[in-house]
C-alpha cells in the first residue's frame, strides 16, 4: 500500500469469539521481489472450522494457505498454528508441518513408491510408528477414501480423482489437527471431481478443520462455516456461503461470481 | 450396423521387402547399388585382411599381456577371484531383477564372453585352465543367488563397497611373500589395469551427488564451491588432468613421488573427473524433479535430509539412468588415456606387442592386427552397455508417467 | 491458546540460533569457507615447501626463455631459439588449426550420415548405423593410433613415389599437400578496399533493411551485404595485380647445385626474408643420379624401383635415362619400365623379349629378389619451374648435377671397360659430374596481393603449397569420424524429435517428401540439435589434446614438453586450465547466444 493514509482499515476474517483458535494470522504481508502479494491479511479459524477462500488466479489464495505451513515464508506478521508460532526456529516450523496436513492441486504423490509406502513414509520417519502400525492406519484411511484395493500399486497406475484420494490418505495418516486443501479438484477430469469432493464433505463432517482454497462453489455451500474472498492480495470479504451466494456486498465478489458460476 | 471384417491381407515375403526397402523408385535403387558397392568392398577388404593377409600370431602369442601385463602367472588366481566376485555380485544383482531384465541383458552376453575366455583357456592356457571357468562358475551362482533371493539386492551396495576393499588387497597383496605376497602396483596392467580404472566410477557417485546437491544449494559459499569446481574440471579434458595429478598429487599432498604410484593419480584423477560429470548429470535429474514433490515432502513433516534423500534423489537418479550409463560409457572408453602417467593399459599393451621384435619381423608389422584387436575389444563392452542404456531409456521414457 | 486477541506486534520470542533456518545456513558457510581455507591452505603450504625443496620454478619467467623445441607444424613463423612461451602460442594455434577444420567437417559428415540413418534404404540406413555403433564405441585413442601408426603411416606410398592428383593434389606418407593462396608483400594493397569492402556491406545491410521497412515488405538482406563485399574485394583484389612491378631491394639468392634459394628484401645490406614471392628456374642442362631400391610398400614388395623427384613431363624439353655403368647394365640386360613418366620406373630384364615389363621379369634370379643398388642417371634439357618461396622465403628445387660434357667425354675413355668388377657399382659415372657448380636461370615474377602456390616434392618432403602433415590427417581423420558417429546420432534425436504433426502439416499443404525435410523438419531439427552439437565441438576440442598419440604438435603436448624441460609443473598446470577454460567458456559464451536467438526465434 503506497498511501497508508487513504487506504481503507483491512478487512478482517475473523473467526467466531465462541470457539477455540487453531490457526491465527495478523497483519500477514508478502512481497515476491517488489510485487505485494500478500497485504495485510487478518485470518483466523477455530477449530472445527472450514474456512473456504476462493478468488480470481493470481489473487494470493494459494500463497495465503502455503504460507501456514511455511512452503512460502511471509516478511510481515504473524502466524501461529495450534498455539505455535512460526518463526524461523526450526522447531516451530517442524511442529507446524506435522500438525497441518496439505493436499495439492497436483497430487504430488512420489511417483517411486507404492500406495502403501507413499503413506507410511512420514508416519515412520516423523512420527517413529511402527511399520505395522503405520500401515494398519494407512489402511484405515485407504478404506475411508474409498480405495482399500489400490495399496500396492504404483501412483502412476491410478487415475487423477485416485491419486488425489490417496494424497488425502496420505495427509490424514499423519492425524493432522488442520487441513490444508490448495484446489484440490482443479487439475481433475470433470467425471472424477464428484469422488474427491465427497472425500473431503466428508471429512469435514466428521469435524475437522479444513482451510480450501477451490472454485467448488457446491462444496462451500454444503460445508463451507465461511467464505473469505480475496484479490489483488486483500481479503476483500467475508461471510457465511448464504450471504456470499444470495447477497454479496463488494461489487468485484459479485463481479467474480458471476463469472463463475 | 456393419460387422467387422478382417483385413486385407498384406503383402509380405522376401519381394516385397526388396521391393519395400530398396529398390521404391529410381533414385532408391540408384542408392542401393551405390551402397552395396562399398559395402561390398568394404566387407571383402575387411574379411580379405581378417582371413587372408593379418598375420595374427603377435596377437595371439600375448594374450596374458593383454589380459593382466606382468602380472605374476602363480598370482594369476587372485584377479582372476576378484573378477568372480565382480561377476557374481552383477549376477546377484541380474538374477533378482529377472530374466528378462535389462540388466541380466547386459550380465548374460558378459558371462558369454567370460565363458568363451574360458573355454580358449580350458584348451590352451594350462596356467589359468580352472581359474577361468571357476570365475565362471562364480558369476552363475550369484545369478542364482539373486534368483533365489532377490531381497540380496538391499546389502548389493555394501556389497560393492566390499569387493572395491577385498579386490584391493587382494591385488596388491599384503604379506611379504606365499601365496598373497605383495605384487607391485607397476606390474598391474592390461585389461585388469582397464578395469580397475572404471572401478573409479563407483567412488564417483556418491562425490558427484554430493557437488549437484551442493551446486543446488541456497547457500552461496557452498554453491559456488560447487559451480567452480565441477566446470573447471569439465572446462579441460581427462588427459590433461591425468597429467596434472601424476605431476601435482605427490606435492600437493607433501609426500615422496615414489610412495604414491601412478595408478593411484590416475585413480584420483579419473574418479574426480568423473564426479564432475557425474554431477551434472545428476543436477539433470534433480531439475527433472517436480518442486511440488520436495513441497509434498515437506509438507508431511519430513526434514530437508530426509526429504532430499528419501524424495528427490531417488526420483532423480532415477531419471539419469541412461545418462549415467552413458557416462560409464564414456569413462570405460577414457582410462585408454592413462598411457599419459606412464600406466600400461589394455590400449598401451598394444603399442608394446607391436614393436616386440617378433612383430618386426612381420612385413609391414602387426599394428592394424593389434589395434583391431584391441577396438574390437573395447568395442564389445561399449556397444553392450550402449545397448543396455538404450533399453533404459525405453523402458524408463514409456513405463513412468 | 489466546482466543480473539489480536495484535500485529512482529514476534519477539527469541529463537536460539542453534534453531534459526536462517543463521544455521550462515554457520554452515561460515564452517565451510574456513575448512575449505584451511585445506586449500595446507594443500598450498605443501606445494610450496615442495617445490621449494626440489628448486622448481614456480612463476612464469622461465616463458621469456628459449625454448629449443623444435615444432614442424606451425602457423606463424617460428626458431628452434625462440621462448617458451612463443612455443605455447604456436601449440594453442595448432589446437584451433585442428579443431576449426575438424568442426566443420564433422558436422558435414555427422549430418550426413544422421540423416542417411533415418533412410527409408534399408541398405542405407544400416550401413550409417554400423558407422555410428562402430564408430562412436571405441576409444579416441584406439582410432587415432589405428589410423595414425597402423593405416596412414605404412599404407599409402611413400614419399619417394606420391600420389599426384588433377589440381595439384599430392599424397604420401608424409602427408597431403596442395596449391594454396597466400597473402604476398603487396597484400597491403587490398587492405584498403577490404575495409571499404567491409563498410559498403554494413552500409548495404542498413540500407536494405531500412528499404523493406519502408516498403512493408518481406524480402531477404543477406544477398545485398554479401554482394556488395564480393564486388568490391574483388575489384581491389584485381587492381592489385595491375601495374605491379618487382620492388628494387627484393632479391633471390639461388644455389643451383644444393637446389636452396631464398627471397628476401635487402635494404642497407640487411636481408629480411620475403615470404611466398613467385621465382622462376631455369637450368639449361643437369643430371641427376638415383639408385634403384627394392622396398616394401603397402605390404607388398616394390622390387628394383627407380624414384626420381616428382616432375611432370613438360617441366623439361627432354629428358634422357641412362644407366650410370651403362656396359654393365647391357651386360646384365637391364631396361627401365616407367610406372610414371618421368619420375618412377622399374628396373626389368625383358626375358620373353616383347619389350615390356611381364610378371616375374623385375625378379633377379640371382638373388630371388628386385634390382636394387642400380644408379640410373637422368638428364634433363630446359628444365623450368615457377616456384614460389614458403614463409621463411625459402625455395627448393631437386639437386641437380651440372654435367661436364667435355670431362664426361675424357673420363668416359678412361673409365674400366665394361665388365670389370669396380664398374658395377657405376663410381665412375658419378665422380664427373659433381666438380663445377651448377647454374641456373632465375627471375622474381611480379604479383598481386595473393599468389597461389603449388606444391612440389623437390627431395624428399613437399614444399610449397599448403601442407598437411600425416599427423594433422591422422589425428583429423580420427576426431572427424568419431566426433561425426556422435554428431549423427543428435542429428538423428533431433529429425525424430519434430513433431509428427509438422510431417502431416507439410504434406497436407501440398509439399513433396523432399520439399517437406529440406523445408520445414530440417530446419526445424536443426534448432533442436544446435546445443548439444555446439557441446559436441567442445569435446572435439577437448579431444585434440590426444594429439601425442600421433605427434602432432598441439597445446598440451608442447605444455607437457615445456614442463618436462622445465619442471615448472604449477604454471604450466595453470596455463593449461586458463587455456582450456578459455576455450570452453568461449564455447558456452556461443552456446547461450545460439540458445537466446533460439528461444527468441520461438516466441
Amino acid at each position: 500500500m503506497s498511501d497508508a493514509a487513504s487506504a481503507p482499515a483491512p478487512v478482517r476474517a475473523d473467526a467466531p469469539p465462541t470457539g477455540q483458535r487453531i490457526i491465527e494470522i495478523e497483519g500477514l504481508n508478502k512481497w515476491y521481489g517488489e510485487f505485494h502479494v500478500l497485504r495485510d491479511i487478518h485470518l483466523s479459524v477455530n477449530r472445527g472450522e472450514v474456512v473456504v477462500v476462493i478468488g480470481p488466479s493470481g489473487s494470493g489464495k494459494s500463497t495465503l494457505i502455503r504460507c501456514i505451513n511455511r512452503l512460502e515464508e511471509h516478511q510481515q506478521g504473524k502466524i501461529v498454528v495450534d498455539g505455535v508460532e512460526l518463526t524461523d526456529d526450526v522447531r516451530a516450523i517442524d511442529q507446524i508441518r506435522r500438525e497441518t496436513g496439505m493436499v495439492f492441486q497436483s497430487f504430488n504423490l512420489f511417483p517411486h513408491l507404492t500406495v502403501l509406502d507413499n503413506i507410511t513414509l512420514a508416519p515412520t520417519r516423523v512420527r517413529r510408528w511402527k511399520k505395522s502400525k503405520a500401515e494398519e492406519r494407512a489402511r484405515f484411511f485407504l478404506e475411508k477414501v474409498g480405495i482399500p484395493e489400490q495399496a500396492h500399486k504404483y501412483p502412476g497406475q491410478l487415475s487423477g480423482g485416485q491419486q488425489q484420494r490417496v494424497a488425502i490418505a496420505r495427509s490424514l495418516t499423519m492425524e493432522p489437527k488442520v487441513m490444508l486443501f490448495d484446489e484440490p479438484t482443479s487439475a481433475l477430469d470433470p467425471e472424477v471431481i464428484g469422488e474427491v469432493l465427497q472425500v473431503m464433505v466428508n471429512l469435514a463432517k466428521e469435524g475437522m478443520t479444513m482451510v480450501v482454497v477451490t472454485h467448488e462453489m457446491g462444496f462451500a455451500r454444503e460445508v463451507g462455516d465461511r467464505v473469505v474472498f480475496m484479490d489483488a492480495g486483500q481479503i476483500v470479504e467475508v461471510g457465511s456461503p448464504e450471504h456470499f451466494f444470495t447477497n454479496p456486498k463488494e461489487a468485484r465478489t459479485r463481479s467474480f461470481l458471476s463469472k463463475i458460476l | 450396423m456393419i460387422p467387422p471384417r478382417p483385413a486385407p491381407v498384406k503383402a509380405h515375403g522376401f519381394r516385397f521387402w526388396l521391393r519395400k526397402n530398396l529398390f521404391n523408385g529410381p533414385f532408391n535403387s540408384a542408392l542401393t547399388l551405390v551402397a552395396a558397392v562399398v559395402a561390398a568392398w568394404s566387407l571383402y577388404n575387411l574379411g580379405n585382411f581378417i582371413f587372408v593377409e593379418g598375420s595374427w600370431g603377435q596377437v595371439w602369442r600375448n594374450m596374458r599381456l593383454f589380459g593382466v601385463y606382468r602380472y605374476p602367472v602363480e598370482h594369476l588366481w587372485r584377479p582372476l577371484l576378484a573378477l568372480g566376485m565382480m561377476l557374481g555380485l552383477m549376477g546377484v544383482m541380474a538374477g533378482a531383477a529377472g530374466r528378462k531384465s535389462i540388466v541380466a541383458g547386459a550380465f548374460l552376453p558378459i558371462q558369454g564372453f567370460v565363458a568363451v575366455v574360458s573355454a580358449v583357456a580350458v584348451i590352451f592356457w594350462p596356467s589359468v585352465r580352472f581359474l577361468w571357468p571357476a570365475a565362471l562358475a562364480l558369476g552363475f551362482i550369484g545369478y542364482f543367488v539373486g534368483r533365489r533371493w532377490p531381497r540380496a539386492v538391499k546389502y548389493l551396495s555394501w556389497g560393492w563397497g566390499a569387493w572395491l576393499v577385498v579386490g584391493y588387497l587382494l591385488l596388491s597383496g599384503f604379506t611379504a611373500g606365499g601365496a598373497l605376497g605383495r605384487v607391485p602396483v607397476r606390474d598391474w596392467g592390461g585389461f585388469l589395469l582397464t578395469l580397475i580404472l572404471f572401478t573409479g566410477i563407483i567412488p564417483s557417485f556418491p562425490i558427484g551427488i554430493a557437488l549437484a546437491l551442493g551446486r543446488n544449494s541456497k547457500l552461496p559459499a557452498i554453491k559456488y564451491f560447487c559451480i567452480g569446481f565441477i566446470e573447471v574440471v569439465r572446462g579441460a579434458p581427462l588427459i590433461m588432468w591425468l597429467f596434472i595429478a601424476s605431476l601435482l598429487l605427490p606435492l600437493i599432498l607433501n609426500v615422496d613421488a615414489n610412495s604414491l604410484p601412478a595408478i593411484m593419480r590416475a585413480y584420483v584423477a579419473i574418479t574426480l573427473f568423473s564426479a564432475a560429470y557425474m554431477a551434472e548429470n545428476v543436477r539433470g535429474g534433480l531439475q527433472a524433479v517436480p518442486r511440488g514433490q520436495g513441497e509434498a515432502a515437506r509438507a508431511l513433516g519430513l526434514s530437508a535430509w530426509q526429504t532430499t534423500l528419501l524424495i528427490v534423489l531417488p526420483q532423480a537418479l532415477r531419471a539419469v539412468i541412461p545418462a549415467i550409463v552413458g557416462q560409464a560409457i564414456g569413462l570405460f572408453k577414457d582410462t585408454s588415456l592413462v598411457f599419459i602417467v606412464g600406466l600400461v593399459d589394455f590400449f598401451k599393451v598394444g603399442d608394446i606387442v607391436s614393436v616386440q621384435p617378433e612383430a618386426l619381423l612381420v612385413t609391414g608389422g602387426v599394428k592394424l592386427e593389434v589395434f583391431l584387436f584391441i577396438a574390437v575389444i573395447y568395442f564389445f563392452f561399449a556397444y553392450r552397455m550402449s545397448i543396455a542404456s538404450r533399453q533404459l531409456e525405453k523402458r524408463l521414457g514409456v513405463g513412468e508417467r | 491458546m489466546q482466543p480473539g486477541k489480536s495484535s500485529v506486534s512482529p514476534s519477539t520470542a527469541v529463537v536460539p540460533f542453534w534453531r534459526n533456518v536462517k543463521i544455521i545456513g550462515v554457520i554452515a558457510q561460515f564452517v565451510f569457507v574456513i575448512a575449505l581455507v584451511a585445506g586449500i591452505g595446507i594443500l598450498v603450504n605443501n606445494v610450496v615447501t615442495a617445490l621449494a625443496k626440489a628448486n622448481l620454478p614456480a612463476d612464469f619467467s622461465f616463458l621469456g626463455k628459449p625454448a629449443g623445441i623444435p615444432i614442424a607444424e606451425r602457423a606463424i613463423p617460428y626458431q628452434v631459439t625462440d621462448t617458451y612461451a612463443r612455443a605455447l602460442v604456436i601449440g594453442f594455434l595448432n589446437t584451433l588449426k585442428i579443431a576449426v577444420v575438424g568442426v566443420v567437417l564433422a558436422t558435414v559428415i555427422g549430418v550426413f550420415m544422421g540423416v542417411m540413418r533415418l533412410s527409408s534404404n534399408w541398405l542405407v540406413r544400416t550401413m550409417a548405423s554400423v558407422y555410428v555403433e562402430v564408430l562412436r564405441n571405441i576409444p579416441l585413442a584406439v582410432q587415432i593410433v589405428f589410423w595414425y601408426s597402423a593405416v596412414l603411416l605404412p599404407f599409402p606410398p611413400r614419399i619417394s613415389d606420391p600420389i599426384a592428383l588433377p589440381g595439384g593434389l599430392i599424397m604420401s606418407n608424409v602427408g597431403l599437400a596442395f596449391p594454396f593462396l597466400y597473402p604476398t608483400y603487396r597484400f597491403g594493397v587490398w587492405v584498403p578496399y577490404l575495409i571499404a569492402a567491409a563498410v559498403l556491406a554494413c552500409v548495404a545491410w542498413w540500407w536494405r533493411r531500412r528499404a523493406l521497412a519502408k516498403a512493408d515488405r518481406v524480402g531477404s538482406v543477406w544477398p545485398f551485404p554479401v554482394v556488395t563485399f564480393l564486388v568490391v574485394a574483388g575489384l581491389g583484389l584485381g587492381l592489385s595485380y595491375l601495374g605491379r612491378s618487382v620492388p628494387s631491394d627484393l632479391t633471390f639468392t639461388f644455389e643451383a647445385d644444393r637446389g636452396r634459394g631464398t627471397t628476401a628484401f635487402v635494404v642497407d645490406g640487411k636481408s629480411r626474408p620475403a615470404a611466398f614471392v613467385p621465382v622462376a628456374i631455369e637450368i639449361e642442362k643437369a643430371s641427376l643420379t638415383v639408385s634403384s631400391q627394392n622396398l616394401v610398400e603397402s605390404r607388398q614388395d616394390v622390387r628394383g624401383s627407380v624414384r626420381f623427384p616428382l616432375m611432370s613431363e613438360r617441366e623439361a624439353d627432354a629428358f634422357e635415362f641412362t644407366f650410370a655403368d651403362a656396359a654393365a647394365a647391357e651386360e646384365r640386360g637391364l631396361q627401365l619400365s616407367f610406372d610414371k613418366y618421368p619420375s618412377v620406373a622399374t628396373i626389368y630384364v625383358d626375358r620373353n623379349g616383347n619389350g615390356k615389363l611381364d610378371a616375374g621379369e623385375d625378379v633377379d634370379p640371382a638373388t630371388n629378389r628386385g634390382y636394387g643398388g642400380v644408379d640410373v642417371v637422368m638428364t634433363v634439357t630446359n628444365f623450368r619451374r615457377t616456384l614460389v618461396s614458403d614463409r621463411d622465403g625459402q625455395v627448393r628445387t631437386p639437386t641437380f648435377k651440372h654435367i661436364d660434357e667435355a670431362a664426361a667425354a675424357v673420363e668416359e675413355s678412361a673409365a674400366p671397360r665394361a665388365g670389370t668388377r669396380f664398374s658395377a657399382f657405376g663410381q665412375a659415372a658419378t665422380a664427373t659430374v659433381s666438380e663445377s657448380a651448377l647454374t641456373a636461370k632465375t627471375e622474381i615474377q611480379p604479383v598481386g596481393a595473393l599468389v597461389l602456390s603449388r606444391a612440389y616434392v623437390p627431395v624428399s618432403n613437399y614444399e610449397g603449397g599448403m601442407r598437411l602433415t600425416v599427423n594433422y590427417l591422422a589425428l583429423l581423420l580420427a576426431l572427424v569420424v568419431y566426433t561425426s558417429s556422435f554428431i549423427a546420432e543428435i542429428v538423428r534425436g533431433g529429425i525424430l524429435a519434430v513433431p509428427k504433426g509438422q510431417r502431416e502439416a507439410a504434406r497436407a499443404i501440398g509439399l513433396s517428401g523432399v520439399q517437406t525435410f529440406s523445408l520445414i523438419i530440417f530446419p526445424q531439427a536443426m534448432r533442436i540439435v544446435l546445443p548439444p552439437m555446439i557441446s559436441q565441438y567442445l569435446n572435439l576440442t577437448k579431444n585434440s589434446s590426444l594429439a601425442s598419440l600421433a605427434g602432432y604438435a598441439e597445446l598440451f603436448v608442447i605444455a607437457s614438453v615445456v614442463s618436462n624441460q622445465t619442471g615448472a609443473a604449477i604454471p604450466i598446470a595453470l596455463l593449461l586450465i586458463g587455456a582450456y577454460l578459455a576455450i570452453s567458456l568461449a564455447f558456452s559464451v556461443v552456446l547461450n547466444q545460439v540458445n537466446a536467438r533460439l528461444a527468441l526465434v520461438e516466441r
